[in-house]
């Protein structure tokens, strides 16, 4: 089924090919220029005494390769969902509606391995964070982890949601807490200490963090990783209950 | 005959109302069957439904080709197709990658599949529509792809909403004749607002009221059984009112009308012409017309009140 998913998005890339391209390339140039620049001059005495590039290049990716997520989801699953489209056809194949969407899950962390390693060499590229390959590879498990958790999300959203309004209002705060308040751009010490506090131990905080502890200190907090993956695999289950229910009347 | 679907006491329920009513009843294999229903009833798009599989029934039970519908859902999507009224196409997609991407869920085999979806396509005249992206197709259009999608797999039971909507004079009829071909070979379950079709292409009709079967059989049968009257058409060079009520006065003559020198009376066998005639000797009759009651009549005489025609 996977192949079947994954051919189908191959289809929909080839059928805009030259929008999906450009969007790869300006979205990066684009937060470049409007977050990483600014926040360059801004933060004068960066925390951890890290290099500002290399500080933000893991949060930039994710971001970008987030709001890559944004329209394949909303496109997938809650365009198709209220204009009832292609789903009701779907749910009278002999595929289980829950099976369907981890599947559907896989292809969307495939699709965005793909774009993750794009926005990786183009910002290696625009910002110059002079990482070695390891530091590379160890970004890696930890982007993956916060698409997932990201892309459960957006499948909630897009599973409980019946409004287009309500919907882009969602994605929008959803956007901005990415950039704002996960710790991709801006430290949890930032923040007056409650609110930093509080968002540290959201899993998208949580995810950050070790990221750039495993980054920079070189210790992986396997405990916090293991909790992610959890909260993930119960998220997954929970979407695939609510999919099923919205699909069968 | 065996049966394809069988409903046990099968009822549905929306919003508090009952849309289908404890329907118990099975539908022969390789039989054609015609609804026909109010169109505000949402028992009818619910009938289809819950033999495509889309919703289950709120109680009862239902068996597809000796199947229980729910314990064997798996299995029995395999033996459906469902063209439902609107097109449920994925617009991102062309006409032939939407067909691809769903027939690839299904246990078909691969050489029959391709082989139907040549000769279905040829039959359905649309080559030249699979390579364009869905949103750029007309709703006509469109619901011969999704036909074309669900013949490809051979289902044995094909659920057809409005088959021809949408379709211009020429698509409509290369359908037609192509749903005319897979009759005896196909359970085919359909509903259509043309009743003119209806009555050509049938084994059964099954007429709706209130989430109810009122009416099960084939048209002549239907007619029989429910009405089996003709209509007479009298025209007279001068037709007087003594004489209409002298035949107004005859034994089983049914609703004789007088619209100035015409008589037009119902009966349900040629002994009341007669008796007719009879009343009317020494009159000059100019012209007799003898018209047979069609489908659209039984419905509009029988439910003209509660707005089914």
């Amino acid at each position: 089924m996977i192949s079947a998913l994954l051919t189908r998005r191959f289809w929909i890339i080839k059928n805009r090919l030259f929008t999906t391209l450009g969007l790869l390339l300006i979205l990066p140039i684009f937060l470049n220029v409007i977050i990483n620049l600014p926040f360059k001059r801004l933060v004068v005495n960066p925390l951890w005494n890290i290099a500002h590039e290399q500080w933000i290049y893991p949060g930039l990716v994710i971001i970008v390769v987030v709001m890559l997520m944004i329209p394949s989801v909303y496109r997938d699953l809650f365009d198709l969902r209220i204009h009832k489209k292609l789903l009701p056809s779907l749910a009278l194949t002999p595929i289980s509606k829950a099976v369907y969407l981890y599947n559907f899950l896989i292809t969307v962390l495939i699709e965005s391995v793909v774009y993750t390693i794009l926005v990786m060499v183009v910002y290696s590229i625009l910002i110059v964070p002079e990482f070695a390959l390891m530091e590379y590879l160890i970004m890696f498990p930890f982007f993956l982890l916060f698409i997932a958790l990201g892309a459960n999300i957006l499948i909630t959203l897009s599973l409980i949601v019946d409004k287009t309004t309500l919907y882009n209002l969602l994605m929008l705060t959803f956007f901005l807490f990415i950039v704002f308040a996960s710790g991709t751009v801006i430290e949890f010490e930032y923040f007056p200490e409650i609110i930093g506090n509080t968002l540290k131990y959201l899993p998208t905080g949580q995810i950050m963090q070790s990221l750039r502890m495993a980054l920079f200190s070189g210790i992986v907090n396997w405990l916090i990783i293991l909790s992610a993956l959890v909260t993930i695999v119960l998220w997954v289950y929970l979407n695939g209950i609510l999919f099923k229910k919205r699909l069968t009347k | 005959m065996e049966a394809s679907i069988t409903f046990k006491k099968v009822g549905q329920i929306i919003d508090g109302k009952t849309v289908l009513a404890s329907l118990s009843f099975g539908i022969e294999r390789n039989s054609t069957v015609a609804i026909i229903g109010d169109n505000d009833d949402s028992g009818l798009t619910e009938f289809l439904c819950i033999i495509a599989g889309i919703s289950n029934p709120k109680y009862g039970s239902l068996y597809i080709q000796g199947l229980d519908s729910i314990k064997r859902q798996s299995k029995i999507r395999n033996l459906i197709g469902y063209v439902p009224f609107e097109n449920d196409m994925d617009p991102w997609l062309t006409a032939e990658q939407n067909i691809n991407f769903i027939n690839s869920f299904y246990n078909i085999n691969n050489e029959e599949l391709i082989e139907n979806y040549k000769n279905y396509t040829d039959a359905l005249e649309i080559r030249e529509k699979l390579p364009i992206e869905v949103n750029k197709l007309s709703p006509g259009i469109l619901k011969k792809v999704t036909l074309l999608r669900e013949l490809s797999r051979n289902p044995q039971i094909l659920v057809l909403d409005h088959p021809t909507a949408f379709m211009n004079a020429r698509d409509s009829s290369l359908t037609w004749e192509l749903l005319r071909s897979l009759q005896s070979k196909v359970t085919l379950i359909y509903r259509s607002s043309s009743l003119n079709k209806i009555e050509k292409f049938h084994d059964r009709i099954l007429v709706f009221h209130d989430g109810k079967i009122d009416l099960d059989d084939n048209l002549t049968n239907m007619l029989k059984n429910w009405m089996g009257y003709y209509q007479f058409t009298i025209q007279f060079e001068k037709f007087l009112t003594p004489l209409f009520h002298k035949i107004e006065s005859i034994n089983n003559i049914i609703s004789p009308i007088k619209k100035e020198n015409t008589l037009i009376f119902n009966a349900n066998n040629r002994s009341v012409l007669l008796k007719v005639m009879a009343q009317l000797t020494g009159v000059t009759i100019s012209d007799i017309n003898i018209k047979r009651f069609h489908l659209r009549d039984l419905l509009a005489a029988r439910y003209v009140r509660e707005g089914i025609v």
